[in-house]
């Protein structure tokens, strides 16, 4: 995934890695994506028009939180393996919780106690 | 954060910012939870969280904690909970963590002792009986809570006991030709039996040297 180093010499370290660290950084969690494609489809918002992002961020893979520069990238994007594994993950159980972290060790679910204004 | 003597116990924490594209960038807060610091801001009792990945508990001073850029937190209780969550890992795949063995049957999941430790939101007015009995009713809890888990354990291996007796003796019915032929297990009018076999010791071997002289 590096990406080349225009001014490096030495021949092993000509490949940079930064940019594809940074990328990770970037994405959004599971448990974000999740929830996102858990809302019904008129809810959500409109894609806004970003000069920065590739496209104009018109261009957008829900599952996999990237952005592309035209329909057919995008597209394209679609058939790859790396988004059907996505897809997969994101259609099976919920993503791990601090709710479920809590269940897992022994607790019960959180006390809010009464209501206080009545709907 | 650090103002004199008191930035002691948060020596450890940093703040990390991710830049990037200028509408995403992901801010990173990553500070230690020191017991002090809780108290002074908050003015409440401590809790004792419980960790993201692992869900052990975790005792206030202890463990580092992630908020995310959505205002979520993420508590892990040690270093190596924090690694596993930065190489997104799945606790429900990773072995050793609490929510795999809650998954696959390993630990106890249905009890009554579960009840009673929750999140508790809202506000509690001191009482000193309430305070006194609940001390004691701890202890004891935790002590039915043991029994059962182990009773639970006790019954787990039980059924692997009687697992593999059941797999030795199908290996035994399918390959016992291998060490005595059909036809003699026949004559003596037995299917499948065990049979005692008679394995070479180091005395046969001295009595055929005697035979040899």
């Amino acid at each position: 995934m590096g990406g080349k180093c225009p001014h490096r010499k030495v021949k092993k370290r000509r490949l940079s890695h930064k940019t594809a660290r940074r990328t990770k950084f970037l994405l959004k969690g599971d448990d974000a994506v999740y929830d996102e494609l858990k809302k019904p489809e008129e809810n959500r918002e409109a894609l806004p028009v970003d000069e920065d992002l590739p496209g104009m961020g018109q261009y957008y893979c829900l599952h996999c939180d990237r952005y592309f520069s035209n329909v057919s990238v995008r597209d394209e994007h679609f058939k790859t393996k790396r988004h059907k594994k996505r897809v997969k993950l994101m259609m099976g159980p919920a993503p791990h919780t601090q709710l479920d972290a809590e269940l897992a060790a022994g607790m019960g679910m959180p006390d809010n106690g009464p209501k206080l204004m009545s709907m | 954060m650090g103002v004199g003597g008191k930035s002691r116990d948060l020596k450890g924490g940093k703040k990390k910012w991710v830049g990037g594209r200028r509408k995403r960038i992901t801010r990173r807060l990553f500070f230690l939870l020191g017991s002090e610091g809780v108290c002074r801001w908050n003015r409440v009792a401590m809790r004792l969280e419980k960790c993201w990945f692992c869900s052990s508990t975790i005792y206030p001073g202890h463990g580092i904690q992630f908020v995310r850029n959505d205002a979520r937190i993420f508590r892990f209780c040690r270093s190596k909970c924090h690694k596993n969550f930065k190489m997104k890992r799945n606790p429900r795949k990773v072995k050793w963590t609490k929510a795999y063995r809650r998954l696959h049957g390993k630990d106890m999941t249905e009890d009554t002792t579960f009840e009673f430790e929750r999140k508790r939101n809202r506000p509690e007015r001191y009482d000193r009986n309430l305070a006194e009995s609940t001390l004691m009713a701890i202890k004891k809890i935790d002590k039915v809570r043991t029994t059962r888990e182990a009773r639970h354990i006790e019954k787990r291996f039980k059924g692997k006991k009687a697992k593999e007796y059941k797999e030795a003796k199908k290996e035994l019915d399918q390959s016992i030709s291998l060490i005595k032929a059909p036809e003699e297990l026949l004559i003596n009018g037995q299917d499948t039996v065990p049979i005692k076999v008679d394995i070479c010791q180091p005395q046969s071997e001295d009595d055929n040297r005697l035979m040899e002289e």
